[in-house]
């Protein structure tokens, strides 16, 4: 992948790649993707796996989630299967993560329908004011810390965009 | 061999093999997960492949390259001591689960070990919904004859469902 990278990136963004082990993030409106280093099992180091979800409304209250595990053609075979492991037993849909975030949107979700939830807005103010990052080589805009809610208010604004276009 | 006979294996090891599937089946209903993980070859293979829609003549449509579960006893360990910790927040309050074990056929496949297959409905419920999730599948093991046990060598779990008939998969097969 790394010659890709480098025809289409400069130095200094290449170099923020190169050195980010914990990527997540979302394709608007319903693509998704985590690359993250976890361990499969008791025993070994942690090894990095990429997957892709999309997430498809089936109702109000619903979702249907396809969980895609992606490797590239050409990495060595031992790895593409410590990688793939690590993704089933982790973020696949058994996975140890993977159980837990179901039963958190599962719950979310029920909540949100009660009467006194529905009384009011979400709030996605976390992060407001804080400028972006000046030394962002680019594209897009950058914060200087994880915990925000930029791409919460990024995917509304989004959205408001589209449905009144 | 008959095709229609439970078994070719003899009454004994037939009835050996149910009551060791039957045993199985309540430690998991009754959370008994650590003695659960006994009863697993070191080497076990444990596998649910993803299933999907496909026509009459592609076959059953089971995934080769992708599965739900693909565990061995490093990562059925992991999940297990995981467990007790406190934050496995899927399963506590745990499931309620109850599995209905049955048309177990039993065949002898040389080397002290059993071909035994059987029909699994899994019915589970959580928190306060009265509606179940319903799994059913059907699972291929291989059994090895320890002497005074056996222990699953190999589990592969062939669900009935394309879509999981759940929202997460915390629960063993």
């Amino acid at each position: 992948m790394w010659p890709e990278i480098e025809r289409n990136l400069n130095p200094e963004q290449g170099g923020i790649l190169r050195g980010t082990n914990f990527i997540h993030g979302n394709v608007f409106p319903n693509l998704s993707l985590l690359n993250v280093m976890l361990g499969r099992d008791l025993k070994h180091p942690p090894t990095p796996f990429l997957t892709f979800r999309t997430w498809e409304p089936t109702g109000p209250t619903s979702m249907q989630v396809w969980s895609w595990f992606l490797i590239e053609k050409t990495a060595p075979p031992a790895y593409r299967q410590v990688s793939y492991e690590t993704y089933v037993r982790t973020f696949g849909p058994s996975g140890t993560f993977e159980q837990d975030d179901m039963e958190n949107w599962t719950e979310c979700t029920r909540a949100n329908t009660s009467k006194i939830a529905q009384r009011y807005g979400l709030n996605h103010v976390m992060g407001i004011g804080v400028p972006p990052a000046t030394d962002w080589p680019g594209p897009g805009t950058a914060y200087p810390s994880s915990y925000g809610e930029w791409p919460q208010r990024a995917f509304y604004r989004e959205w408001l965009d589209w449905i009144t276009a | 061999m008959t095709t229609a006979a439970s078994t070719s294996a003899g009454r004994d090891t037939y009835d050996r093999a149910v009551q060791f599937l039957y045993y199985e089946a309540d430690l998991l209903d009754t959370g008994r997960f650590d003695e659960w993980l006994e009863l697993f070859s070191d080497d076990i293979e444990y596998r649910m492949p993803v299933r999907t829609t496909r026509s009459r003549a592609a076959g059953p449509g089971f995934e080769d390259a992708m599965d739900f579960f693909t565990e061995d006893s490093a990562s059925l360990a992991m999940r297990v001591r995981r467990l007790d910790t406190e934050f496995a927040w899927a399963e506590d309050p745990p499931s309620r689960t109850r599995r209905f074990v049955t048309n177990i056929r039993v065949e002898s496949a040389g080397d002290g070990e059993l071909d035994a297959t059987s029909n699994v409905l899994i019915f589970r419920t959580r928190g306060d919904s009265a509606a179940p999730e319903m799994f059913s599948c059907r699972r291929s093991d291989v059994l090895r004859d320890r002497g005074e046990r056996l222990v699953i060598a190999r589990r592969t779990i062939y669900l009935d469902q394309t879509v999981l008939g759940g929202y997460n998969l915390s629960i063993f097969f």
